[in-house]
């Protein structure tokens, strides 16, 4: 079959052209219907949902490997990658990045960051991808950075800052375009940042607006700390958010407090930490939030991805946000307002009994943690966590992989020091009881768990649904498999040697949809051996 | 061309003749006594090493840390090479496969050494001599466990069990070995659709496929879908040793020679 890259080059440099009318951010959002994967969770609804439908519950047993790219590169990959117009774009372990013949996995260019030594990071040298405008592409970096390359070349167009990695900022969200900026997140809650939320000016790198996760004193939120605790005060931010247009909010997870478990190191509710946030795209001013874990102790970050939908809730429509937190509770939340709608675990958790009428959790005494030891549910990992969930507007469901653990949790006084850990406790497995993951269907409506399948481990990959009617999962084993997303029957299921870590993505190119995962080093793609 | 100079000549013979020019010194602790780094190395031996040594480090599964003795050497350079690179064989995982930099495994040794105080009176119960003719005859550890190549398979390889198991670590795991099982050895019954049992050690398993040790040292692979039930043992195949099978003199003489090794 005859395929040309400068047909594809070209086609690139026309809707490059065309992208750079508008807003190129909102284009990115539509065009994840032609078959292109355009954004970190697929649209700005961050429904991981694709409206593809080539590959079917019927055929979906005759999916095969197309290629296979393996990467060299030692890590796990934590990325989605990109695909527009035949090209993939892919960033991995270390800050190196990748563009890829989407067809064949043949690489394109190479990109790596010469990184600097002694950088503090608390929980892997990973990367979760790029954003793309027209032809410029962003990733953020582990010394807290954001670089945007040129897409056909991978040439570093610019290089700036977010904040400065001596002080332990690190990045690895992938960052989110909207409108004329670029939308990033931050890390480094575990040694004691002030976390933040940051837009850039696209075309420029110039900082646009920052918004402080924590608070300072005199600010609204400002009295949810003691004493000067709010300068570290963690609340990272570190996986990318969703986007409504029509109400022009950014919505964006915060992680945990800091120190982790110590909390009379930082007395009060600790807000914005353990949060959703809804920011005024334009200038990053609050709209509202909602506190899933008031001053937590067990470092349960709500940063798992918001998914916007709209459905019907008590026969009225409802535009809501929906989010399976670590903390085991799954969350409705109109999305105008942050009203909760309807809170309910959705794995075993011991330490709240309820969420209440006022939103606040009713806590119950394992969720008290000192210097003795306390066995709390879910553990440190949580009942899930970064992987991405996804949702389909036909089901209804929302399909996200699940933990069912618990640990001791031990809370210690530590005084902070400057690049050094800052965790205050400790946390212990509990012999003999290793736990187990599932994928898990839940309704958003009545927050009940729907169907499951269960893995031997607990896993942290993530999920895509497609309009055909599947989901498709990786787990801590190696298998990446696809189910009825009515039933959860298991439909298909390919060994690939190593754990999925990241979301899977679909693509169109040339007349065949594909299915892409990451498992250990290598990128594999997928499709239907004779493209029907 | 530059020419060589004398000096640069000279390092080219020495290093052809295999001359060494210079004892590298052994590397000693930077931060040792340092208060701020012995806080840090607490916070990281608590989060990263108390599940298998415990938090006052006396030991868990893993071996106590506060006797001053260390199998692997107790130098600055020696306790550094173990954390970073682990122990090959044995459940100590490195810290360069981490997100652990060098200097944080170096406040990890500044704390280790605050720890530091004599050898428990305990280590030096028991007979190692009566503890091997024990394991091999009476109390038939061997029929499961290899030791250097002689032995059985269906439990772990003890070849090395002294480096990575505390004293109460295997009092334990001998009078009650029930509860917690290293991978690959958890207990399984499969039973098949036709309702075969078969028991045996799980030594690997995904959603889909199940890999066993059975009883009889067999290796064996079934797919999930093949059978009726997989029973997840709370048993180890592994009885008590109870004071009826093994007395307490005799116990202290098969951890003595386990601790020898």
């Amino acid at each position: 079959m005859r395929h040309t890259l400068a047909r594809t080059a070209a086609l690139c440099i026309v809707l490059a052209c065309a992208m750079s009318i508008g807003h190129p951010g909102v284009q990115a959002q539509q065009r994840q219907d032609s078959g292109q994967w355009t954004t970190y969770s697929g649209d700005y609804n961050a429904q991981r949902h694709s409206s593809l439908t080539q590959i079917t519950p019927a055929n979906v047993g005759r999916l095969a490997v197309q290629w296979i790219f393996q990467s060299g590169v030692s890590g796990r990959f934590e990325a989605t990658p990109l695909v527009v117009d035949g090209i993939m774009y892919l960033t991995g372990p270390d800050n190196y990045a990748w563009a890829l013949d989407a067809r064949t996995g043949r690489q394109i260019w190479r990109y790596r960051r010469q990184l600097p030594e002694g950088l503090n990071i608390c929980c892997g040298r990973v990367n979760r991808g790029f954003a793309i405008n027209g032809d410029r592409l962003y990733m953020t970096t582990l010394d807290a950075h954001l670089v945007a390359l040129d897409a056909r070349t991978g040439n570093v167009l610019f290089d700036v800052e977010i904040d400065d990695h001596k002080k332990s900022y690190t990045a690895t969200v992938a960052p989110l375009i909207v409108k004329d900026k670029v939308i990033v997140g931050i890390a480094g809650a575990e040694y004691g940042i002030r976390g933040f939320i940051d837009a850039f000016d696209a075309n420029t790198g110039k900082k646009a607006w920052r918004f402080w996760t924590v608070p300072e004193p005199g600010q609204p939120g400002g009295n949810t700390w003691s004493g000067d605790s709010w300068q570290r005060g963690g609340g990272s931010t570190w996986v990318t958010g969703a986007y409504d247009p029509s109400l022009n909010l950014v919505y964006w997870g915060t992680g945990n407090p800091a120190p982790d478990s110590f909390g009379d190191a930082r007395l009060g509710d600790n807000l914005y930490t353990d949060a959703v946030v809804a920011l005024d795209a334009d200038t990053g001013t609050l709209r509202w939030h909602y506190q899933f874990t008031p001053h937590d102790v067990h470092d349960w970050d709500a940063v798992q991805v918001p998914i916007l939908a709209d459905i019907t809730m008590n026969g009225a429509p409802r535009k809501v946000l929906m989010t399976a937190n670590r903390n085991g509770f799954f969350y409705t939340l109109d999305r105008a307002n942050g009203e909760l709608l309807r809170a309910r675990p959705f794995v075993r958790t011991t330490w709240a009994q309820e969420i209440g009428r006022d939103g606040k959790p009713i806590l119950l005494e394992a969720n008290r943690i000192g210097p003795e030891g306390t066995v709390t549910c879910p553990d440190v990992g949580g009942g899930t966590n970064w992987m991405s969930p996804s949702f389909n507007p036909a089901t209804g469901l929302f399909y996200v992989t699940t933990r069912e653990v618990c640990a001791k949790f031990y809370a210690f006084p530590q005084q902070f020091q400057p690049g050094h850990l800052y965790w205050g406790g400790a946390v212990e497995a509990i012999p003999g009881e290793p736990g187990y993951g599932a994928l898990r269907a839940i309704d958003p409506v009545s927050g009940l768990v729907r169907w499951e399948f269960k893995y031997p481990r607990p896993s942290m990959g993530g999920t895509l649904s497609t309009a055909s009617g599947l989901v498709f999962a990786g787990e801590e084993d190696g298998n990446v498999m696809a189910f009825d997303a009515a039933s959860g029957k298991n439909l298909w299921r390919l060994q690939t040697g190593a754990g999925l870590r990241s979301g899977p993505m679909t693509f169109m190119h040339n007349g065949k949809q594909y299915i892409v995962v990451a498992s250990g080093g290598a990128v594999i793609a997928l499709a239907l051996q004779d493209g029907r | 061309m530059r020419k060589l100079t004398w000096w640069t000549m000279a390092i080219v013979i020495g290093l052809a003749a295999g001359v060494p020019f210079a004892q590298q010194p052994e590397p000693t602790n930077p931060v040792q006594g340092n208060a701020q780094a012995i806080d840090q190395g607490q916070q990281l031996f608590r989060l990263s090493c108390a599940s298998c040594h415990g938090l006052n480090a006396k030991g868990l599964r893993g071996p106590d840390l506060t006797t001053g003795q260390f199998v692997r050497g107790g130098s600055d350079s020696q306790l550094f090479r173990t954390v970073m690179q682990g122990i090959p064989g044995t459940d100590m995982p490195g810290a360069q496969f981490s997100d652990a930099t060098p200097d944080q495994v170096w406040a990890l040794i500044a704390y280790l050494r605050t720890l530091s105080g004599p050898a428990s009176e305990e280590e030096a119960r028991g007979n190692a001599q009566n503890g091997e003719t024990l394991f091999w005859g009476k109390a038939t550890c061997g029929q499961c466990h290899m030791v250097r190549g002689r032995g059985g398979r269906l439990g772990p390889d003890l070849s090395r069990i002294g480096v990575t198991r505390s004293r109460t670590a295997l009092i334990k795991e001998i009078r009650t070995p029930s509860g917690s099982f290293t991978d690959g050895f958890w207990p399984v019954t499969v039973v098949s659709r036709d309702g075969r049992r078969i028991r045996g050690v799980r030594k690997n398993e995904d959603p889909f496929s199940l890999q066993i040790m059975d009883t009889n040292e067999r290796i064996q692979s079934f797919d999930h879908s093949d059978l009726r039930e997989v029973v997840r043992e709370k048993s180890s195949l592994m009885p008590d040793y109870g004071a009826d099978r093994l007395t307490d003199a005799e116990l202290d003489d098969v951890i003595r020679y386990l601790r020898s090794l």
